[in-house]
């Protein structure tokens, strides 16, 4: 769970970034005027180009391991059922979670004083689930799992069995892009 | 150099797992507290009302932990560790001079990941600063994929014993054996 919840919040890497709900000339704490709404609308924010390449770059890589973790193990859930994906049940019990959070914190009225709205959230969440298909499809029926808990439920029956014959297929693919690609990081 | 007041607010890291300071000059008495509560110890961080309901609204019923809890700074001696998600706040009445910083554990990182989104969501009312630490976050994740898909870091070398294990056959999720600290040091200022 340790790696999955890495992968987790670097796929989450912006959208837990306050950075991403401020426009480049708007103040910390202050509201957003006419022009700085529409910079952000258009995704245009306070993290530098470069920036957010390594954002990009980083998610990729965990979008990447949690594929990997999905073709190499085979998972049991607390009453000895194959579960199936859970890396994208786990992201997308977190993602809703979190927007639920946000809307308790909204009516508990604490003066939080951030620039992220329970609107912007939702609009991030919703850009980075569509980041990959199993997530995306799982997000439509995301009523169905938990959204009141950061952990899965009974976590500690869990269990997980890797199948070495995958994993040697994966280790030996071809992995020079990566080190092209790091460069930029 | 940073100046920090020494706080009787509760602090929870908003961009790390864990943080620690250690006191290295003491301008008056060596008199820096470092607190935290039972609570994350007793309680799952994994609800959200972890914090929301049973913590802030019950904080009367935690002060009593408090004083259990209390973990003295013995002046240059000892330093004292946070772990991810541990609320805690810094108490003193002598400004010092402390040598501080973050880290992540790798077999911490589930309890991260619960810490992160509790300041995310309640930032100012639990977090006092934001520590430029997401780089550290993307270093990880791509040095988890070299150990574990490319087989780039030797089995005989030291980080190779950071990486999440995958053994062969059944064990249960969560058991990652190993540690990796990415420490980035601070040099602050406690006024009271």
């Amino acid at each position: 769970m340790d790696l999955l919840s890495t992968c987790v919040l670097v796929i989450l890497g912006n959208v837990l970034d306050f950075r991403t709900y401020r426009a480049p000339t708007q103040e910390e704490y202050a509201k957003a005027d006419k022009t700085q709404q529409i910079l952000i609308d258009h995704e245009i924010n306070t993290i530098p180009v470069t920036e957010r390449f390594a954002i990009c770059y980083a998610r990729g890589v965990a979008l990447h391991l949690i594929n990997w973790i999905r073709c190499c193990s085979v998972i049991t859930g607390p009453g000895g059922d194959i579960v199936a994906d859970l890396p994208s049940r786990f992201f997308v019990q977190v993602a809703q979670t979190l927007i639920k959070y946000k809307e308790g914190a909204n009516a508990s009225q604490l003066d939080l004083q951030a620039n992220c709205t329970l609107g912007m959230l939702t609009k991030q969440i919703n850009n980075v689930v569509g980041v990959d298909p199993h997530i995306s499809s799982l997000w439509l029926e995301r009523h169905l799992l938990p959204s009141d808990s950061l952990a899965l439920a009974n976590q500690g029956e869990y269990s997980i069995q890797w199948r070495p014959d995958v994993q040697r297929k994966w280790s030996s693919l071809p992995h020079g892009g990566f080190q092209f690609l790091r460069t930029l990081h | 150099m940073k100046v920090y007041p020494l706080s009787f607010w509760w602090l929870m890291e908003e961009r790390c797992g864990g943080s620690f300071v250690n006191v290295q000059a003491i301008l008056c008495h060596p008199s820096i507290f470092f607190c935290r509560t039972a609570f994350a110890l007793t309680k799952s961080c994994a609800h959200l009302n972890t914090i929301l309901r049973l913590w802030l609204c019950d904080l009367a019923i935690n002060c009593k932990f408090i004083l259990l809890y209390f973990v003295k700074f013995l002046a240059k001696y000892l330093g004292s560790f946070m772990m991810s998600g541990q609320p805690h706040f810094v108490f003193g009445y002598a400004h010092s001079i402390c040598l501080g910083g973050h880290y992540h554990l790798t077999n911490q990182m589930q309890r991260t990941l619960q810490g992160l989104i509790h300041s995310f969501i309640l930032h100012k009312f639990l977090t006092n600063t934001s520590h430029p630490t997401r780089i550290l976050l993307r270093r990880l994740i791509l040095f988890y994929h070299m150990g574990l898909i490319e087989n780039e870091i030797p089995e005989s070398g030291m980080p190779y014993t950071s990486i999440p294990h995958r053994p062969i056959g059944l064990f249960l999720i969560g058991i990652t054996q190993t540690l990796l600290h990415l420490i980035c040091q601070v040099s602050i200022v406690l006024k009271v």
